[in-house]
């Protein structure tokens, strides 16, 4: 019991798939929270938030708000840094590559190449392996999904249609993407070929897929949940965890709608803990009807 | 001792199930622990690696906090991956405000001693007394070398505690004191048991030396399936 084991590191490198893909591992079965400050950040750190995204307007006032929504302000950003010590993660506009560039050398944890952001280039997204930082982008289906791993990603979350508070079309894209997955896990190598094709995405990444029976990085859920149930529905329905935008800070008090998302996620399969969760928890944010949104408002339309 | 041990994995948040499936690989009886009831029927218990801050508030938020610690101070064996280690460490330096750990190991852990994400590495990694060199991943900063003394890394990626061993009964375990284990500069190990080849070697050579497998001879299949079930082809 005397000897102590010795430990040595050989050649370390930094901003590998492995670290990038193990900072989310890192956050599974947590909520991410979106926060404009520090006072907000603090409140979700107090609720039991795995990690915050710092950004200057929450998606519901982005949309109310229209014009250009851009990446925040690097003193907000850096208040909010200093404010938490959870991860923090910020958005960059799609192909927006300086901005990631400028998230990185602010230090944030993660960089959400975002849709909820006005896109910066309409036909290539960021190359995200040129950064040290790793990043998280939405994905409304397998093949999205697998473009933006092989660009890079080393997180995925679900679309889902941010700032609306209604969940249909996070559970649409959670569902597409798992079903895709349980689709592909029942082909032949053979099929394996036609199937990377068709999801416009490389066969070696789609080969993997069928044989883990799950993507390469973790999934988790956005756009749209509201509340302890939303989330819990999309822990249920596969989600590793779950991105929660407007729907807390946008809603009556935040700090009890904060807690309770939590808990919900953590016992998501106890309806008795997520109807306790769900009691007074005063005004949830008021949500729009996908449907009644024009084609050139659904932000799960931006990327590709 | 001839009914078979359960294992529970505290399942806040975290790699709960890739510790499942490494212990169900090991042939053990492995169950999620939630709230105190499923604490109480347990043997044993793995805190899994997540984040450490969200771990610590969330076992203060469902409860879990107490009565986790008394289980230890009355001789649960626990073991600990990545946050896990901080969880079980009596001492954190640099903790989110009023942060607090189950404690049961007399070491200190420094969170993130070398830096945010982007200083996150791997490298290869050479225990004594395990055969085969490993890929494992830390939080170092760029241009730290090896020439660290090694004694400043190794204990503090993962740790186990039984009674005899380590554990003392002085609650609380955040009580500064002089700790017999200073593994006080963490390599808080960023990589957990999955999706790769190996999970924090180092853990491993701290646990056998701790003496779990001595104190109730089921250790040493754990370890082994642990290892091996993480290996992926």
């Amino acid at each position: 019991m005397s000897t102590t084991p010795s430990t040595t590191f050989q050649s370390p490198e930094t901003g590998t798939a492995r670290v990038k893909r193990g900072m989310a591992e890192q956050l599974k079965g947590g909520v991410i929270m979106d926060v404009v400050n520090a006072e907000q950040a603090k409140i979700a750190e107090d609720a039991g938030a795995v990690a915050v995204m710092a950004l200057e307007r929450v998606p519901a006032d982005i949309r109310k708000d229209g014009g250009v929504a851009r990446m925040s302000d690097p003193n907000m950003i850096e208040e909010i840094i200093g404010a938490v010590s959870i991860p923090v993660m910020a958005k960059s506009r799609i192909g927006h590559f300086v901005e990631a560039q400028v998230l990185q050398s602010l230090g944030v944890d993660y960089i959400d190449e975002s849709e909820v952001l006005t896109p910066a280039d309409e036909i290539n997204h960021s190359d995200k392996w040129a950064f040290t930082t790793p990043f998280v982008c939405g994905a409304t289906n397998l093949g999205e999904a697998l473009r933006r791993i092989a660009e890079g990603a080393a997180m995925i979350r679900s679309k889902g249609e941010a700032g609306t508070g209604n969940v249909v079309e996070a559970v649409r894209h959670l569902r597409q993407i798992k079903n895709e997955i349980a689709k592909l896990r029942g082909f032949d190598n053979n099929e394996l070929f036609a199937a990377a094709k068709e999801l416009r995405a490389p066969y070696e990444l789609v080969k993997e897929v069928a044989e883990l029976g799950k993507l390469p990085v973790v999934l988790f859920s956005a756009g749209g949940v509201a509340t302890p149930a939303d989330a819990a529905l999309m822990r249920q329905l596969g989600a590793e965890g779950v991105f929660v935008g407007s729907g807390i800070f946008k809603s009556g008090d935040p700090a009890k709608r904060a807690a309770a998302i939590v808990k919900a996620t953590t016992f998501y399969d106890d309806p008795k803990v997520i109807a306790d969760a769900s009691r007074n928890l005063g005004e949830a944010m008021v949500g729009i009807n996908c449907d009644t949104l024009p084609e050139s408002e659904r932000y799960a339309n931006r990327g590709w | 001792m001839s009914s078979t041990p359960v294992i529970g994995v505290l399942a806040l948040q975290g790699d709960v199930r890739e510790h499942l499936i490494a212990l169900a690989a090991a042939d053990a009886v492995a169950r999620p622990v939630r709230r105190p009831e499923e604490l109480a029927e347990v043997d044993g218990l793995v805190v899994p690696g997540g984040e450490s801050t969200t771990i610590s508030k969330l076992a203060e938020l469902f409860g879990l906090m107490g009565p986790v610690r008394e289980r230890i101070a009355a001789g649960m064996p626990v073991y600990g991956t990545c946050a896990g280690l901080i969880m079980l460490a009596d001492k954190i330096l640099d903790p989110r405000s009023g942060q607090e750990t189950f404690g049961g190991i007399d070491m200190i852990v420094r969170r993130n001693a070398f830096g945010r994400q982007n200083d996150s590495f791997e490298a290869g990694v050479t225990v004594t007394g395990i055969d085969t060199p490993s890929r494992a991943s830390s939080s170092v900063p760029r241009g730290w070398s090896p020439s660290v003394p090694r004694s400043r890394c190794s204990p503090s990626t993962t740790a186990t505690s039984s009674p005899s061993a380590r554990a003392r009964p002085s609650r609380p375990p955040s009580t500064p004191s002089s700790p017999a284990t200073t593994a006080s500069t963490s390599c808080s190990w960023t990589w957990c048991a999955r999706n790769g080849d190996t999970i924090p070697v180092g853990s491993l050579g701290f646990v056998q030396e701790v003496g779990y497998a001595k104190e109730t001879g089921r250790c040493p299949a754990t370890l082994n399936g642990l290892r091996r079930s993480t290996r992926r082809p």
